[in-house]
């Protein structure tokens, strides 16, 4: 089940990476890669439930609180807290928030809604200026389950806020764009119900900003 | 520790890990190293480095973050030779996020389940990474303590705003909402990700720390440069830092993890 760490006399000229270890201690990885010292311990500690007796003292696993103080850890977050700084509803738990930070400074001006291919019936928010296609998380508009698509900027949406005009843009990577079946070489204008394709993707274009609406 | 991976370059790369629960009822971090003996990953993918720190009530945490690191690092396994490692990191992310946002839903828990993820991947070309969250990656050289990945929190964000005159500085420090993500791994699409596109030059002496942020918020970027200098080796790096962040008894003290890579040469160690 363990992986033991090999002990082998030092290496010369490795072809790469080697591991070596000395025979005062035995340094095993378990098969969840944590390190441990299998003198002290009979199993990985960092995989086990519950204490792990390490030299005398507990090695605690679980459960530092019960060690330390009796009780009023949980009590905490229910007294009243100081006005500033304001802390969290629970202090250090890692959580995710929703809140738009970009209300304000770059609020949403159009969508594409995939109407064809792996992403089919996800829409995606269009921003001010411009907005880069590609299968990459870090894209704008990030079509991730689409292999065909270009990692990074595939095309790219502009929204241009003083004409009040979409354009479609062909991008840096190798994968073609079409607008209605039309190669894009140029930036092309993009109108409400357009089909934008990259890749196996057919996305659909829908404006919010325009003539009679917009944020400025 | 003894254990070390020596690479092409004739630098050692040595491995030290420690993990506490903190004051919390369960463990929700998870970590882990690349197996060593997969010689040929190490030949051009390096020796891979993870640490995540999973959200969601009770055990899901756990789970999610268990299962993020066991798919980023399988994933990672598969690398080819040809593959750039900035590729081969996307897809072990992407991979992570796939395996998360399945459990999630198979507990009726999308949004609600996810994980943060910090990589370090220690390649013949250089250090690099792969960061969703607000883990830590630290490279401290000459005594002092850099951070390498951008946190993906609210209070990043709002940082931006206050840069640009939108916010002010008061504001954003009371932000009941400062310390939550903006990305992590599960949601079933990655929000953001930090990683380089070219590999950062390490050099002897240099210790590379990964951890969650039960470490950082008790102890401040001085005193963890000061601890893993001091320290012997790797291990007793990360042993120590775990220690004195559990010594400050800060009353909401979370899991708290720390990965260290101490590099030297192949003759100095």
């Amino acid at each position: 089940m363990f992986n033991s760490i090999s002990t082998s006399k030092p290496a010369i000229t490795p072809p790469a990476f080697s591991i070596e270890g000395d025979f005062t201690m035995a340094m095993m990885r378990c098969s969840h890669g944590h390190f441990y010292d299998a003198a002290k311990h009979t199993s990985c500690p960092y995989c086990g439930v519950g204490a792990d007796v390490v030299e005398g003292k507990t090695r605690r696993v679980p459960d530092h609180a019960a060690a330390s103080a009796p009780a009023p850890v949980a009590a905490a977050p229910v007294a009243p807290q100081p006005a500033v700084p304001a802390a969290s509803a629970d202090p250090g738990v890692t959580r995710a928030v929703y809140r738009d930070t970009s209300s304000g400074i770059s609020p949403v001006v159009g969508w594409l809604v995939c109407v064809e291919g792996p992403d089919k019936g996800r829409d995606f928010r269009i921003h001010g200026e411009k907005n880069f296609i590609g299968r990459s998380p870090a894209m704008d508009i990030a079509l991730t389950g689409d292999e065909s698509v270009s990692r990074d900027k595939h095309a790219s949406v502009a929204y241009d806020p003083k004409h009040r005009v979409f354009w479609i843009l062909p991008g840096e990577a190798a994968g073609l764009v079409y607008l209605n079946e039309q190669m894009v070489n140029t930036p092309m204008k993009l109108t409400s119900r357009d089909i934008v394709e990259v890749g196996k993707s057919k996305l659909m274009f829908w404006p919010l900003c325009d003539d009679t609406f917009h944020w400025d | 520790m003894t254990t070390h991976f020596i690479g092409t370059d004739g630098l050692v790369y040595a491995p030290g890990n420690a993990q506490d629960v903190g004051k919390r009822e369960d463990q929700q971090d998870s970590f882990g190293f690349s197996d060593p003996n997969d010689t040929g990953l190490m030949a051009h993918g390096g020796m891979l480095a993870i640490v995540a720190d999973g959200m969601g009530g009770m055990a899901h945490g756990a789970e999610a973050s268990q299962l993020a690191v066991r798919a980023f690092l399988q994933h990672y396994a598969t690398k080819q030779i040809g593959e750039p490692i900035t590729q081969a990191l996307g897809r072990a992310v992407e991979a992570a996020d796939r395996s998360v946002f399945e459990f999630a839903t198979s507990v009726d828990l999308a949004r609600d389940v996810g994980s943060t993820l910090v990589a370090a991947a220690f390649a013949p070309s250089g250090l690099y990474w792969m960061s969703v969250g607000d883990s830590a990656l630290y490279l401290c050289r000459d005594g002092s303590l850099t951070q390498l990945n951008h946190p993906h929190t609210l209070g990043a964000k709002l940082a931006e705003l206050v840069k640009r005159g939108v916010m002010s500085p008061e504001d954003a420090a009371i932000d009941p909402d400062r310390d939550a993500l903006t990305s992590y791994v599960g949601a079933g699409g990655i929000a953001q990700i930090d990683s380089p596109g070219e590999g950062l030059a390490v050099t002897a002496g240099d210790i590379v720390i990964l951890c969650s942020d039960g470490l950082y918020r008790a102890l401040s970027h001085e005193e963890i440069a000061r601890i893993a200098t001091s320290a012997a080796d790797a291990q007793e790096a990360a042993d120590t830092l775990i220690a004195s962040a559990l010594a400050r008894e800060l009353p909401h003290q979370d899991n708290v993890t720390v990965l260290c890579v101490r590099i030297t040469n192949q003759e100095s160690k």
